[in-house]
Formats: C-alpha cells, structure tokens, sequence
C-alpha cells in the first residue's frame, strides 16, 4: 500500500456522473498524522441526476492519506449509471490545482470505489448499463425521435413500435434512420409497405437479417454495434405517413455509458 | 405523464428504472415540388399520385423543446435545459386494456 502525503491545504475532491435518481454516496477514509495516529475522515455526496458532474470537497488532516472508499448509501445504481472520481485538489475548489486522481471507475449499490486498489478507469470502459427506455408517444402523424441524452453514449440494442395507420389510402414504408442531431448517417427500412387501416409492431435490431414480415410484426435491420454519442438520434422516417397515421411510444434496450458532461 | 405543449408528444418524465428522461421534438418533415417550393403535405400525395415529382425532408421543428442539459446553470446551480419551446403539461393518463395489444390477424 502506498500513501499519499497531504496537508490542511489539501482537500478530497470527490466528483460524480449520474444518471439514477436518489442516488448518496459516502466517503470515508484514514489519514495517519505525523505522530502516527491514524485519523478517520468521512463526507457524503449527492451526484446531479441528469449526468452532468457534481463535486464536494472534504478537508483532510495533516498527514498521509492510506486509504478511502465511496460506496452508495442510497438507491441501487448499477455499473454504467454513477461513475466517481477521486482527487486531490491543492485550494479551494474554484481556484484549486489538482494534485492527483486517486481513483476512478463506476460505483453500484455492492461495489465501492477504492484507493489504493481501483485504479483510474474510464466511463466507457467495459460494459455499460442495459437500460430499457420508454420514449416519447408522438401525436398522430408525427415520427418517432429518440435523443441520446446530455452525457451520454448508447448502443441500440433492440427497439420495437407500433404503428397504427389510418384509412387514408396510400403505402407507408417505414424505416429507422440514425443521425447526428442534424444529418443522417444511416437508414434501414423494411421491405413491405404497410397500407390503410393496420396496426403493426416493427422491431428494429443489429443482425436480424433481411427486412421480413410475420403477421402484423415487421423487422427492420440496423448496424452491429453502432455507438451514437450525445444529442445524436434514432427516428423513424416513413414514406407517406398521413395526417392520422399513429406511432405509439418505442421502447428501446439500449446499452448506455457515461460521457461526463460539465 | 408529461405532454410537449410544442409537438404534443407523452412522455414519463422519469423512467422505470429511475433515470430522469429528457424529451427532445422530432423533427418535421417539410414537402418540396420539383422545383424546390414549399408545398403542403397533401399537394406532394396529389403530385406524386399524378405521377409527378415531389420532396419531402425533415427538418427542425419551429419552437423544438429539447430539455437535455445545455451546459449552462441558473443561480441556483440548477442546468438549464437547452431549448424550452412551448414548455411542457402535467397530464394523467389512465393506461387502457389494449395499449400495448396487437390486432389479431386471420390464418
């Protein structure tokens, strides 16, 4: 174990990235003092929920810093919704120097963060949370937009709709575009037209081969392993939808990680 | 339930998993005859049924209400979000049997 010297000029600065409401986290640690005792310390932080960063600072004693954990005491985040960083800041905090990052990495309601021992990762390292997301309910003649939120990364793993067409005669062709908030980079359709007068369920996924129709269920194929980064979306753009033709509300499996927003 | 007062889209603020959700308008699609002039939606069916050529792009929505984080912070510290639009109202929906059904379909 190797400690980390620190004086009254020192803080802990813990900062955090959360997506999950009700979240608290608990911070607490030792420091031995020059005359060997070792002193506990201990703070408490509440990440913003809307994954733009949060910081508290805690002061520390003189002496050397030998270790320090944070663990949720509140809600059950798992791996991909809260990430934390450990610092220490030389100051105050608006005008403080950053001395060193002790730690970083995603916390969830059994796992802590620790240093020494957890080392400094990444928000997007390894897996991300799954996360199932009810989007919007369009009014009727309005295309589905899903947009990857402020600090965030998503995968599309899976995403199904219903479409609902009126009596209006005419060949919608539904597919499922991707794009950067602006431009389009990708669009995927299903090769059956739906008409007047149905009620059809698409599933849009990586992999599922070849547009196909079963019943009132139609497929729509998109890429393996895409990743969109904030503010970019997934939307569907129809051929011909009419005035009351209605989108319900998608539902999407998504695999997100934290980006970290200011 | 929430409903976008720009695009009157219905959304939970606040999803079953408890991660906040941040409504953003879809674009709308704006319609162009051959020679690139706005025209409404029923005049592209009606050329395109005669056999003509018509457009159709997405494009922003006027107004678009976007409550994604915008980076900025009131007094309070609070984010703003990045567009307001027409702003949003509190709606109860009473779930029916059929939301969520599929039609049953014959053979």
């Amino acid at each position: 174990m190797r400690n980390f010297p620190v004086t009254l000029d020192d803080s802990l600065q813990v900062s955090s990235w959360n997506a999950l409401a009700s979240v608290r986290l608990t911070i607490r640690g030792f420091v031995r003092n020059p005359e060997g005792l070792w002193l506990p310390f201990s703070g408490e932080h509440v990440p913003n929920t809307d994954r733009t960063i949060n910081s508290t600072l805690i002061g520390l004693p003189d002496g050397e810093l030998t270790n320090v954990s944070v663990f949720v005491s509140a809600a059950a985040p798992i791996i991909g919704q809260t990430f934390v960083r450990l610092q220490i800041i030389r100051g105050s905090a608006a005008a403080g120097t950053i001395q060193a990052t002790l730690a970083a990495g995603y916390v969830t309601a059994v796992q802590p963060l620790a240093f020494p021992g957890s080392g400094v990762r990444r928000s997007v390292d390894g897996p991300g949370a799954l996360r199932s997301i009810t989007g919007t309910d369009p009014a009727a003649g309005v295309e589905i937009a899903e947009t990857v939120p402020t600090g965030a990364r998503w995968k599309l793993l899976t995403m199904q709709f219903t479409l609902v067409t009126d009596a209006t005669v005419a060949n919608r062709n539904v597919s499922v575009g991707f794009d950067d908030g602006a431009t389009l980079y990708g669009q995927y359709n299903n090769n059956v037209n739906t008409t007047a007068g149905l009620a059809h369920v698409h599933s849009a996924g990586a992999a599922i081969g070849f547009s196909t129709t079963s019943g009132s269920e139609r497929h729509i194929s998109t890429p393996v392993d895409m990743v969109q980064l904030a503010a970019h979306r997934i939307r569907t753009i129809t051929a011909n939808l009419q005035a009351g033709d209605n989108y319900g509300a998608p539902q999407l499996l998504v695999e997100e990680w934290l980006e970290g927003a200011a | 339930m929430r409903r976008c007062n720009t695009c009157q889209g219905e959304y939970e603020p606040v999803q079953a998993d408890g991660a906040i959700y941040f409504h953003a308008c879809p674009p709308v699609l704006q319609y162009f005859d051959a020679s690139g002039v706005v025209i409404t939606r029923d005049q592209a069916a009606a050329i395109a049924a005669a056999g003509g050529v018509a457009w159709q792009k997405s494009v922003e929505r006027p107004n678009k209400r976007d409550e994604n984080p915008s980076g900025q912070r009131d007094r309070a510290g609070h984010a703003l979000m990045k567009a307001e639009g027409a702003g949003a109202s509190e709606i109860v929906r009473v779930p029916g049997p059929l939301d969520g059904a599929v039609r049953v379909t014959g053979g």
